[in-house]
């Protein structure tokens, strides 16, 4: 058995910006970063290059791995880092990422990252000691290793830094299996909606999504896009940097969206700003057909140059030009005239500095200076989508609920004990009273009828009085109106509601977060010993 | 109603049944098949070749191979999620079929890659292949004048999320083909999977997807092989 990670989060995030400059050949580099970390020196270690390997040069797949081996020590772990495509990005060119990954433009880069994966493993697995995976990307890379960890299903531990989301579509056609089982579970449907295919996901990548987690820069433009399909595998989400930072727009999403579902005006507004998506989404594929890979991939760090070499020489773009056309007038124009586009361009224009957060620098910076705080994705039964939950609020919120569970379990109880004995108690003592009374009263029925005759019109008539030998009273009761317990019954049940609801809460959340967290040691027993105490309680 | 209002509303009628007749001469010079029906999977196929009883040329929009292409399947791309590629080097795309043959509901899943990587290591890959979907590296190898052709197949049912492979039982027929067919000329390379859903399959229907599938690999011809083999 290995023993537990070599490298900690800081160093791994250290490692990821540095294959930006190409680890082939870093290994000194690599001890002086774990070194300064940790203060210790690393055991003997080998590269891995994509570049060495000659993989990823049509596609602008990058990548490196590093395996450490140490029979001695029983360490045998090798770390996967991928890297996006371009080390600082503006917002269009994250967006260009995240809608190429939806019009499924990234598939190559994945099919490339297999194949050093493949070529890896055969070289690393003749030792003895069982291999530990672990694996890092950034941007488009973070999209590239967690498909990798679902595709192989044998990670112990993915991170995916200010990463894109998977395609679950593209996953479909990627993994055989995975296709295979959407396509039995839905009984051969051959136009399955995205919603379903991501249930499906969870379900059947459990395992592997507890090994899978996310790393992103509050404010940072990726995590915030979203498309048809789209999906961030894995339990938690560790968001760093400033938390105050306002979430950068979502192109897939129209910002509308309540109103659109009363308002004809923004119905229709709706119904244009998706095609214009949809067009943009179609419109890569075009552009893709027709403009060199080599020209999209450089195009973010060339762009001036290349716009000016444009002008000079068209006809050498001509494809270019098509598309260009092709993607402003079909997708520009539906989303600059309508209302739902243009204030999406408006707040973008407005959030353009938050851009700079997507690179990689930053999840160093505020990893370090441990600007951070861990969310737990989990998925929404009501609304259908993934949520992002606050751990420590979610702590509170449990002990809030065993709280309010036990007060309400109390009025419970005392409300129970005054509707069975209580009111009969009451009940009973009234009725004893009265009998005492009637029982005065019988005893001297004279004095009875002097006090009901107070005017003595009946008794002494024109002189004859009458004087009362006996008076009785009726002794039966009726049992007490069902108006009397009814509204107590009312509350004990309203009461009784809301701790089933509470004790129902309680038991899904342990239930969920209890599996959810097998993975995470540190969690998993902090549930644990917070059962035991909310059981105690 | 005027005169003018009903010259319009015959032009418009007119105008509409003559488009409509268009249409339908028009789509009735497609075969009347799955394949054809699919406006999609169509721009790949040829109407005019139908190479063997029940399949139509591919041809790839990479232009880098071509193939017979079951006429029962479809590419699942009404969302644009079933069919990519990257210019001339990578392609991938999945089609479903859902008959109903010899008396069964047949369900079928044909997952293509077609991709460029180095034959150097072939002998890895092919392990990884079949590994990762039969946990075993047993497949068949059938070699002509310009390909390779790696292909097994199995029994597989899903236990939970978990697919279980059963091989090599005389009576469990295959339901799921894996091939992995090599250029050996170039590094052009396919990984395709074969899939059936559906009640257990019998003999014959098994041995129709058997022949079916072979049938596929052996078709296809990458760019720059000019024989057919």
């Amino acid at each position: 058995m290995s023993k537990g990670p070599l490298l900690d989060e800081n160093v791994r995030n250290k490692i990821t910006q540095l294959e930006y400059k190409d680890l082939s050949g870093k290994e000194d580099k690599i001890r002086m970063i774990y070194k300064k970390e940790t203060g210790k020196e690393l055991p003997e270690f080998k590269i891995y290059s994509s570049k060495d390997m000659e993989i990823g040069k049509k596609s602008g797949f990058d990548g490196a791995a590093i395996h450490f081996y140490d029979k001695k020590n029983k360490i045998n772990q090798i770390y996967y880092i991928f890297r996006g495509t371009e080390p600082a990005k503006d917002f269009g060119d994250v967006v260009y990422d995240a809608l190429g990954i939806g019009a499924g433009k990234k598939n190559n880069q994945i099919q490339d990252a297999k194949e050093m994966y493949d070529r890896i493993e055969k070289k690393i697995e003749k030792s003895d000691l069982k291999v530990d995976r672990y694996g890092d990307g950034h941007s488009l890379g973070g999209n590239l290793i967690v498909t990798l960890g679902l595709i192989t299903k044998n990670f112990k531990d993915i991170r995916g830094l200010n990463d894109a989301p998977v395609n679950v579509k593209q996953l479909m056609k990627i993994d055989a299996q995975f296709g295979k089982y959407v396509f039995a579970k839905s009984g051969g449907i051959k136009d399955i909606p995205p919603k379903d295919v991501v249930n499906l996901a969870n379900v059947y990548y459990k395992k592997q999504k507890a090994t899978i987690s996310h790393t992103w820069v509050k404010g940072e433009p990726m995590h915030a896009q979203s498309f048809p399909n789209s999906w961030y595998a894995g339990n938690k989400v560790t968001m760093l940097g400033d938390l105050d930072t306002e979430e950068m727009i979502n192109i897939g999403k129209y910002p509308f969206q309540k109103e659109a579902k009363w308002n004809p005006v923004y119905m229709i507004d709706q119904f244009r700003y998706n095609l214009g998506v949809k067009t943009i989404l179609g419109g890569l594929g075009f552009a893709n057909d027709h403009v060199k890979q080599e020209t999209l991939l450089d195009l973010p760090n060339k762009s001036e140059q290349y716009l000016e070499h444009i002008k000079k020489y068209p006809f050498l773009h001509l494809g270019e030009i098509k598309a260009g056309v092709a993607l402003g007038a079909a997708g520009g124009v539906n989303l600059l005239t309508s209302p739902g586009g243009f204030s999406q361009v408006y707040k973008g224009i407005s959030q353009r500095d938050q851009a700079k957060l997507h690179g990689i620098n930053y999840v160093v910076k505020y990893t370090e200076a441990n600007a951070m705080k861990t969310y737990y994705q989990v998925f929404d039964s009501g609304s259908q989508e993934e949520i992002l939950l606050d751990y420590e609020q979610m702590k509170k919120f449990v002990y809030y609920c065993a709280n309010v569970i036990k007060d309400k379990e109390a009025n419970l109880n005392a409300l129970k004990q005054y509707l069975h004995s209580e009111i009969n108690e009451v009940f009973e003592a009234k009725k004893k009273k009265l009998k005492m009374k009637i029982s005065r009263e019988e005893a001297s029925p004279q004095s009875f009828m002097e006090k009901a005759d107070k005017d003595g019109a009946t008794l002494a008539w024109f002189g004859q009085k009458r004087v009362a030998e006996k008076v009785t009273f009726d002794k039966t009761f009726d049992p007490l109106d069902d108006s009397v317990f009814t509204p107590v019954e009312e509350i004990i049940s309203s009461i009784q509601e809301e701790v089933t609801y509470y004790q129902k809460f309680l038991e899904a959340f342990f239930q969920n977060f209890e599996k959810m967290m097998e993975a995470d040691e540190s969690v998993a027993s902090d549930i644990k010993s917070m059962k035991e105490v909310v059981g105690g309680i | 109603m005027k005169k003018r209002t009903k010259t319009i509303i015959a032009v418009i009628a007119g105008a509409a049944i003559l488009i409509g007749g268009i249409w339908m001469i028009n789509e009735s010079r497609y075969p009347n098949v799955p394949a054809f029906d699919d406006h999609f999977t169509r721009e790949f196929l040829n109407k005019d070749k139908k190479v063997d009883d029940g399949f139509y040329e591919f041809k790839s929009k990479t232009g880098q191979y071509t193939m017979w292409f079951p006429e029962d399947f479809a590419i699942a791309n009404d969302d644009g999620q079933g069919y990519s590629n990257n210019e001339q080097s990578y392609e991938d795309w999945r089609a479903l079929s859902n008959k109903k043959e010899r008396g069964e509901n047949l369900i079928g899943q044909l997952n293509l890659k077609f991709f460029e990587r180095s034959t150097k290591d072939e002998a890895v890959f092919v392990e990884a292949t079949f590994k990762r979907r039969f946990h075993v590296n047993e497949p068949h190898i059938i070699e002509t004048k310009n390909k390779k052709i790696y292909y097994d197949s199995a029994y597989t049912y899903f236990k939970g999320t978990e697919e279980k492979v059963i091989k090599n039982k005389s009576n469990y027929i295959s339901n799921t083909y894996v091939g992995y067919v090599v250029d050996k000329h170039s590094n052009k390379t396919i990984e395709t999977s074969y899939d059936f859903i559906g009640d257990k399959l019998s003999k014959s229907n098994g041995e129709k997807i058997n022949e079916d599938f072979l049938k596929m690999l052996k078709s296809i011809r990458f760019a720059g092989n000019i024989n057919y083999e």
